[in-house]
């Protein structure tokens, strides 16, 4: 698990400061309460844990599919209402798939109902308005004693200790709800208090789960390769296979870190009606407002204006950081759902001016006129060009007019020169601007064109994937019937040991028993039988062997298998029938 | 509570996932039915005719395994052919039931000019052969729940088992005279593999048929008597297959 620590770190070291939130008095009743669960929960079951360590598999199906939630928290959060929170569940997901990939998912499955506590240590409060925060907040703790239950199997014994850190949890919270500033921080120390009482031996033997129930003294203990006794199904020592590595779930993991990190989307949008050059990243956006400034200048007045049909319409002016009374340039930028009104002079006659020349002119993706007026010992040069560019607008595209224009007025009569001049600042200042902005843009059409598809594709791919999980629900049932009809077929034809052993494994509970259960069952019937007529027979250990042997024979014939089950505080060894 | 019980308790259950979850598809189909009426949405509607078809298939289709008649035909006629080809030196087959189970009862090879074995049991260098239908005279023990053949055992059930459980035959019924006791299928599901033209040797005595196999193994074991098959009788107008048994001797019990 240490190799996790540099990807938790690398994702969530921005995020370690927004978890503080778990340790404010609005919260950290609910952390408490959960990892003391936590605690509890491993010391019910430490040798079940430490056996389904050693003995369990990794799978990079569940470990992916972990993995994809977590990314999907991950990413989601910065643009939801509680982003420490999706970060957080992010965070126990990237856990979890780590554990399904490198460690294995027999732990994973055993621990569910543990994990599912874990993962409300962070109570969702932020998701609700104030009003609703009592009632999630018992539902978290509904969810703390459901999930608890679950992980004893319904032994209301061992729910004792759990419902009184729970209780005490939720009273703490209710009344830190009622107090100015909440409770001090260190009253929640006390919460796990409860836990002492492991300590008293009758109240342990109370609370903890009961030991195996054997069937009998084992005649002769044979152990498997996995740890357990062929006969009596007891753990008797670790295994002896090899440890679980998973080295295309780190790389999985290191794969889709890295993405996080360097992965940034860049869009046009407009935020609260005003144009953005937006980058979209796992740490939510930045953006910069639409026109930019360019370096070495600065922005000596900005006019909002308004005109029929404009979304985003704006005057600025513009002067050289140094020396700001030497020149400045008017800048005309304007959104709109239709062609672009700017107040600008663009090409038209202007009173008091003298148009003196009106020249098509293409500047970077936007298309206007170059036009020059003077008057008495003055150069007015003006470009006004527009295009049409896509933008993203309260969650769709769309696509929208542009319109750009600069305007400087020149206080001398030499218009070659000035236009020179003019055309020079525009192309070095703005220009770069101007393409960053179409980089910007052709971004935007790409994931427009993207969110299309989709739409389009949302119908077929909505009835493809019902259909297919209908079409699996049928396989599984049919294979279900299939499965146990050739069970029966393949049974019913065994020899008469054989069929004897399977009869007495399909009378027990979930069809499971060790081969001592087996031939304890065994000898009851044939005892039961002996009364009728008045035989004797020999003790049922002397006995043990023979089902084993048979056992052994249907499971090469794929009529039983072993599986390994809880039983009381361990784990034993059964077989199984095939059903 | 007999070994055949949990059998049986699992036997009902082969069909219920299927029928459960047509049931389901039934109520998911009605469900997308009325979220299309309401929401005009064409996935709802492709989707309710899909569960509907699926419905349907789940709660008609036969999960159980079926074998062709005609398979059973083809295997049956090239292993009796075999079986009676090994053991062609023989004047004739008596099936001898060495124990009380009807794994106990074997084919013995008889000596030209013998009907029968002498009294007294099998000599230990004296050539056994697994009856052919002794695989499937156990499994109508376990189908019937019988712990062993018995002659009433056999009356009661050996109609019923063949028609329902081993679908061997529309019906059957026992006629039994004296010491000959005659089986007739009616409706067989398969025919007997034995050909016989009176030429064959093995025509002297049948071996090989699994169907008259089972009814010599079950009958032996049942009576304790060895037996001898006649040849199969079959009436293609009445589709009727007619299988005599001769109750000989009786046996002893010996290894």
């Amino acid at each position: 698990m240490l190799t996790l620590v540099p990807f938790v770190v690398a994702l969530y070291f921005f995020d370690f400061t927004k978890f503080a939130v778990i340790f404010t008095p609005s919260l950290l009743a609910f952390f408490v309460t959960s990892v003391t669960l936590l605690v509890i929960g491993v010391i019910l079951k430490a040798k079940i844990l430490r056996a389904t360590l050693q003995l369990s598999s990794v799978s990079f199906a569940w470990g992916a599919l972990l993995l994809a939630f977590s990314v999907a928290a991950y990413l989601y959060g910065p643009y939801s209402p509680d982003m420490a929170w999706y970060r957080y569940e992010s965070l126990c997901l990237l856990v979890f798939s780590y554990v399904a990939f490198r460690i294995g998912t027999r732990v994973l499955r055993v621990m569910s109902p543990l994990l599912l506590i874990l993962a409300f240590s962070f109570a969702p409060l932020g998701l609700f308005s104030a009003a609703r925060q009592p009632w999630v907040g018992m539902g978290v703790v509904w969810i703390y004693l459901v999930a608890f239950l679950i992980y004893t199997r319904m032994r209301l014994q061992s729910m004792v200790l759990p419902a009184v850190v729970a209780g005490i949890g939720l009273a703490m919270w209710l009344t830190s709800n009622h107090i100015q500033n909440g409770l001090p921080s260190y009253l929640y120390v006390y919460l796990p208090v409860p836990l002492a009482l492991l300590l008293i031996p009758k109240a342990r033997a109370f609370i903890m789960l009961p030991g195996v129930k054997s069937a009998g003294k084992c005649p002769g203990h044979t152990a498997q390769p996995d740890g357990f006794c062929s006969t009596c199904g007891a753990r008797l020592s670790a295994p002896t296979i090899r440890e679980n590595f998973g080295p295309w779930g780190l790389l999985a993991v290191a794969g889709v870190t890295a993405l996080l990190l360097f992965a940034s989307v860049p869009a046009l949008a407009f935020v609260g009606g005003v144009p953005y050059d937006a980058q979209y990243t796992p740490q939510g956006y930045s953006n910069s407002a639409i026109p930019a400034t360019p370096s070495g200048w600065q922005v000596n007045s900005t006019t909002v204006q308004k005109f029929r049909a404009d979304l985003y319409a704006v005057v600025k002016v513009y002067v050289p950081l140094v020396h700001p009374e030497t020149e400045n340039y008017t800048a005309y930028y304007e959104v709109a759902a239709g062609l672009p009104v700017s107040s600008a002079p663009g090409g038209g006659e202007v009173a008091g001016w003298n148009r003196i020349s009106n020249d098509f002119m293409q500047y970077g993706p936007y298309q206007g006129y170059l036009t020059a007026y003077t008057t008495s010992g003055r150069v007015m040069l003006s470009y006004q060009g527009k295009t049409q560019m896509l933008f993203v607008n309260g969650g769709s595209f769309r696509e929208y007019y542009v319109g750009l224009g600069f305007v400087r007025v020149f206080k001398n009569s030499n218009v070659t020169a000035d236009s020179s001049l003019f055309l020079g600042d525009i192309k070095t200042l703005w220009l770069p601007l101007v393409n960053a902005e179409v980089s910007y843009s052709t971004w935007t059409n790409f994931l427009g064109r993207t969110y299309d598809g989709a739409v389009f594709v949302t119908p077929f791919l909505l009835v493809a994937s019902s259909i297919g999980v209908m079409l699996w629900f049928l396989a599984r049932a049919s294979k279900r019937d299939e499965r146990l009809d050739r069970f029966l077929t393949l049974s019913s034809v065994q020899p008469q040991s054989s069929w004897s052993t399977l009869s007495l494994l399909l009378a027990r509970k979930n069809h499971a028993g060790t081969s001592l259960d087996l031939a304890n069952d065994e000898m009851r019937v044939q005892s039961r039988d002996s009364e009728d007529i008045g035989v004797s027979l020999s003790s049922p250990i002397a006995r043990a062997r023979s089902p084993s042997d048979t056992l052994m024979e249907l499971e090469q014939r794929h009529l039983v298998r072993r599986v390994r089950v809880e039983n009381g505080s361990d784990i034993i060894s059964v077989w199984q029938l095939m059903v | 509570m007999s070994q055949a019980e949990p059998f049986a308790k699992l036997q009902s259950r082969v069909g219920r996932n299927s029928r459960i979850a047509g049931i389901g598809f039934v109520a998911l189909g009605i469900l997308f039915l009325l979220l299309s009426v309401s929401d005009q949405f064409v996935v709802y509607e492709v989707d309710s005719v899909v569960a509907f078809i699926i419905a349907v298939v789940l709660l008609f289709r036969d999960p159980r395994t079926r074998v062709p008649a005609g398979v059973l035909d083809a295997m049956q006629l090239s292993s009796s052919q075999a079986l009676a080809e090994l053991a062609s030196d023989a004047d004739g087959y008596v099936y001898v039931p060495l124990g009380g189970d009807v794994e106990d009862v074997v084919v013995v090879p008889t000596s030209p000019g013998s009907f029968s074995l002498p009294k007294g049991g099998l000599p230990p260098s004296q050539k056994r052969i697994t009856p052919p239908g002794r695989a499937l005279a156990t499994l109508f023990l376990r189908e019937s729940g019988l712990a062993r053949a018995t002659m009433d055992g056999l009356a009661v059930s050996l109609p019923r088992i063949v028609r329902e459980d081993l679908g061997l035959a529309d019906s059957l019924s026992i006629n039994e005279k004296g010491d000959r006791v005659e089986v007739i299928l009616r409706g067989p599901a398969s025919v007997c593999g034995r050909v016989s033209d009176g030429s064959d040797p093995v025509s002297r005595g049948v071996v090989g048929c699994t169907v008259a196999s089972f009814l010599a193994v079950l009958y032996s074991s049942a009576s304790m008597r060895q037996v001898v098959l006649e040849d199969c009788a079959h009436d293609e107008a009445a589709d009727t297959w007619s299988i005599g048994l001769n109750l000989g001797l009786a046996a002893r019990a010996t290894g």
